[in-house]
């Protein structure tokens, strides 16, 4: 086979431990090593991947793509089937792996480079340009311990690179860097695929995805739940998010039934502009949300609070309406908001209904209903605000044009030689 | 492995950093052990109890020396794998580096002790010569030994925490069972003699004695068994690593 991964049948269980016997006395007292139960984190995997592609992983948290990021890089074994990776692997676990906190910058770099598998003078060759791709030379001399998270990704990802990997598996660290030198990350794995080198990126951030892999994963429970064409596997992922599809998700709302309520929150959804349901869109477009619901008898002075939440527990946005009636049976409420001018992220509708009569909630769904705001040149802040710069001159105000990077250039999907060159190797 | 044999060097460098690490005197405080236990020791076995060894002193090194080595080799390598879950759970290496790393730190540590134990040597008007020759052969011996037990135990310990704190008592007492006080002909046909003959240790620290002692030769019977077991010891412990390492991930 020429794929550069080839997984086959992998399943991996771990033990869960209730009670852990760790010493000679409890294991000679107890003749266990502990009580534990079997747990399946994956399920029956199966992929190929071919040489300079990239693989996306997407899924929810503690659905298995860690795991299957562990055993791709050969941290543990897998407990059933078989993993064939071919060449020179270099992998971004988690924050920070392999740094010694108490050791400086540049020390860490000889560790994580020889942990990676890099001959001492493969890294004095390449430590001037390691350093440049990090940005963090003066840094260099001070103790990691005292780094940002920010600062860790950069270290660790400039290191990762110059390995050379013929295979780099990245899990979700990219997410901490700030949005330039997530460019310039972005920027340089474009090189390395040139190259030949198979990438595997981990995340849930399905936009990316879409963006730079040609195929991906979705894994919920250890199983893979779709794999294919990244749009195809993108989609029927957020389809299952807003659907509520997930096993976890089904079995919430399960529970909300038997709450036994007067009234019921049938669904959320998200319309542009033209109608089209949709789970992402731009900063600034027009958005109407659609509730529907079902109300056992009539009901007044309810109150129903609308509010998104960024993923980092932000509170954005509060619409709310006091002090209406509903009549016995199915109905929709409708919110039209002319612009929403959240800048680019991942965000979540809370829904409460409250019934001033009773004192009590008669429905509250926590951050159901995720979507994803998108703009070009997010520079941070929660906000974007129409607005206009101008030059003050004798004759009055002279308009100033705004000319950023063109996008290509930006996410870094232009020619490396195009790519102002700033990164050299 | 070969890949990553600067790591070795690495993690080694480290391990000697760390030790001496901003301390004036660096290395010479490894040496302030066994040169304070050589003061007590001869004070009490040639003061007090007469023992019949001329220039104790050195009989006492040429023993204490190599022990030491082997016990903060082991002991220290006992806790590599448990001490560095960090690196286990997220990077793929060769983890019996960890282990191993520790035993080469101590061999320059005993290396360089030997250069001490050589100015007592002359000090004390010992006649050496060229039986000094088998020295770097007893090392790599004493290292290939040391090292097949430090995976042993790195190993064991993930899954045992207590072995632990059974290396340090089971070195203490092997330390008595060793001829390293007293010379094997003290024990003369006493029961325990059988028992002490059967400690490998034993073979190898009589050998050392021979060397800077007794100025002979080492038995070679004896050295042979010693290198045919360090053989064995290393084999015996890269499997067992390499079998155990399977779960290290998941139990560190």
């Amino acid at each position: 086979m020429g794929g550069a991964i080839a997984v086959e049948g992998v399943s991996k269980s771990y033990r869960r431990y209730r009670k852990r016997h760790q010493s000679l006395k409890e294991i000679i007292a107890q003749r266990s090593r502990g009580d534990w139960e079997e747990f399946w984190a994956l399920r029956d995997i199966s992929f190929e991947v071919e040489h300079g592609q990239f693989l996306g992983i997407i899924g929810h948290n503690g659905s298995g793509k860690s795991t299957l990021l562990k055993l791709l890089t050969g941290i543990m074994p897998p407990s059933q089937g078989e993993i064939r990776v071919q060449g020179r692997v270099a992998s971004l676990l988690e924050l920070g792996a392999g740094f010694q906190p108490e050791y400086t910058g540049r020390e860490n770099i000889y560790l994580y480079g020889t942990l990676l598998g890099m001959r001492r003078k493969e890294i004095d060759r390449y430590y001037d340009s390691i350093v440049e791709f990090c940005e963090l030379g003066e840094f260099m001399e001070m103790a990691v311990k005292n780094y940002s998270s920010g600062m860790y990704v950069r270290l660790g990802f400039a290191v990762a690179v110059h390995l050379d990997p013929q295979v780099l598996l990245i899990d979700e660290v990219l997410a901490v860097g700030d949005a330039n030198f997530q460019k310039k990350c972005f920027q340089h794995l474009f090189k390395l695929r040139k190259r030949g080198c198979t990438i595997v990126l981990v995340t849930h951030d399905t936009a990316s995805v879409e963006k730079f892999c040609e195929h991906s994963i979705w894994i919920d429970h250890g199983r893979a739940m779709a794999q294919g064409k990244s749009s195809q596997v993108v989609q029927q992922y957020l389809d299952a998010v807003a659907g509520g599809a997930s096993i976890e998700q089904a079995a919430k709302s399960v529970k909300e039934r038997v709450a036994e309520r007067d009234l019921t929150i049938k669904g959320l959804r998200f319309l542009d502009k033209d109608g089209r349901q949709v789970l992402m869109f731009d900063t600034g477009a027009k958005l109407r949300i659609e509730i529907d619901f079902h109300a056992r008898r009539p009901l007044t002075r309810l109150e129903v609070g609308l509010t998104v939440f960024r993923e980092d527990d932000l509170r954005c946005l509060d619409l709310n309406l006091y002090g209406i009636s509903v009549d016995a049976g199915s109905g929709r409420w409708v919110v039209d908001a002319d612009r929403v001018d959240l800048q680019g992220g991942r965000y979540a509708v809370t829904l409460a209904v409250f019934d001033r009569n009773l004192q009590r909630f008669q429905a509250f769904q926590d951050r159901q209903y995720p979507f994803t705001v998108h703009d070009d040149y997010s520079a941070g802040g929660a906000f974007y605000t129409p607005h206009r710069w101008s030059l003050a001159t004798p004759d009055g105000l002279l308009p100033l044009v705004s000319r950023p990077p063109d996008l290509q250039e930006l996410h870094g999907m232009v020619e490396p030689a195009q790519a102002a060159g700033e990164v050299s190797r | 492995m070969v890949r990553h044999r600067d790591l070795l060097w690495l993690l080694t460098r480290k391990d000697l950093r760390l030790k001496y690490k901003g301390t004036a005197l660096g290395f010479l405080w490894s040496l302030l052990n066994p040169l304070l236990l050589m003061l007590v020791y001869s004070f009490v076995f040639t003061i007090i109890a007469r023992f019949p060894v001329p220039r104790y002193p050195v009989f006492l090194l040429a023993g204490i020396l190599p022990w030491n080595t082997f016990a903060i080799a082991t002991s220290s390598a006992a806790t590599t794998i448990i001490g560095n879950g960090n690196l286990i759970r997220r990077v793929r290496f060769p983890r019996e580096f960890l282990p191993l790393a520790s035993v080469l730190s101590s061999a320059v540590n005993l290396t360089l002790s030997l250069g001490i134990l050589l100015v007592f040597a002359l000090y004390f008007h010992q006649p050496l010569g060229l039986p000094l020759l088998a020295l770097p052969m007893l090392l790599v011996f004493q290292m290939i030994f040391t090292a097949g037990v430090a995976l042993i135990l790195a190993a064991v310990t993930v899954y045992l925490r207590d072995v632990e704190n059974l290396v340090g008592v089971f070195l203490t007492v092997m330390f008595f069972l060793t001829p390293i006080l007293y010379p094997l002909t003290a024990l003369g046909g006493h029961k325990s003699a059988y028992f002490v003959r059967l400690n490998p240790m034993a073979w190898l620290i009589t050998d050392y004695q021979a060397i800077w002692h007794e100025n002979r030769w080492p038995d070679p019977i004896q050295t042979a068994a010693f290198g045919i077991l360090s053989g064995v010891m290393l084999m015996g412990g890269w499997l067992l690593f390499r079998r155990l390492e399977q779960r290290f991930a998941e139990e560190v």
